[in-house]
């Protein structure tokens, strides 16, 4: 064979294995920024939608009469709730994605009652050194005149 | 001369698909900074609310504690709360909580002769330290 037809394709097969080269790790690189991008967009939707069920769950407990069925209701027993990936109520632990916990006080008085505490919502099976996905503090007074005092 | 087309289009298509993945984490950072801020926001606004959910119970608890009503001026005066005795015998009651951030919450109530307390105004105020000035308007 004629050295500089074996030289030219010897060039060749390097730089294709060269460009193949390049292919893969470009490749690789944009994959991992694609993956980045939905990972952190994820994770802004998640503490949004948490947000956004801490507000509902005030806004729920601003509407109740502040007995403590009532807040029991809303806050669930135990002062905790399991949530589904929507943000819903769910009976069953296993089936639940979130966590919620509100961490609350009652202080009853002559002019009515006064609940302050916190809102949290967790990743579900998440350890508690794990920081919650959002944490909402509240405080909701409800007049004796209503009737709802302690 | 067929591989450095090749070769071209090769680095063209990769060099598209970089920009439009980091355009891609650039949207998705800027969209959790301002999750970040929204959570930021609504943790000052709540903080803001509980206080003055928190001083509205000491209102009502003190209304509840006195005998006549009379006596309300001076213990709302004693416990720091800005009080005035209207014509019509009423009490109105003006606070404001504490600033979180740039927020802080101003109420205003009146407690009547037979010590029934009415919100009259609940209004959030956005200070801004005097960093964003506000445009005059064109006089023509």
């Amino acid at each position: 064979m004629n050295p500089t037809v074996r030289s030219k394709a010897g060039l060749f097969m390097l730089e294709f294995t060269l460009m193949l080269l390049i292919f893969a790790v470009s490749s690789t690189v944009i994959l991992r920024l694609f993956a980045a991008a939905d990972r952190v967009q994820q994770q802004a939707e998640a503490a949004d939608a948490a947000l956004n069920y801490a507000q509902c769950a005030i806004e729920r407990l601003k509407a109740c009469d502040g007995t403590d069925a009532a807040l029991l209701e809303i806050l669930g027993s135990g002062d905790s709730q399991w949530l589904d990936a929507g943000f819903l109520p769910v009976s069953d632990p296993q089936q639940a994605v979130y966590l919620a916990r509100a961490d609350y006080l009652k202080e009853d008085s002559e002019g009515g009652r006064l609940i302050e505490g916190e809102i949290l919502i967790q990743q579900a099976g998440a350890g508690t050194e794990q920081p919650p996905l959002c944490s909402l503090p509240f405080g909701i007074f409800y007049p004796a005149e209503r009737g709802n005092a302690a | 001369m067929r591989i450095y087309g090749l070769s071209i289009v090769m680095v063209l298509i990769l060099l598209c698909l970089t920009v439009f993945g980091v355009l891609s984490l650039a949207s998705a950072q800027a969209e959790r900074t301002l999750s970040e801020k929204n959570a930021e926001h609504l943790t000052q606004y709540a903080l803001c609310d509980a206080e003055a959910q928190r001083m509205l119970a000491e209102v009502h608890a003190a209304a509840a504690s006195i005998d006549q009503p009379r006596k309300l001026p001076a213990l709302l005066d004693a416990m720091a709360y800005s009080c005035t005795v209207l014509d019509n015998g009423q009490v109105a009651v003006r606070y404001e909580t504490a600033r979180q951030g740039q927020l802080s919450i101003t109420v205003e109530l009146t407690v009547g002769p037979g010590r029934d307390i009415s919100v009259e105004s609940y209004r959030l105020n956005v200070q801004t330290d005097g960093a964003v000035e506000r445009p005059s308007l064109w006089q023509g």
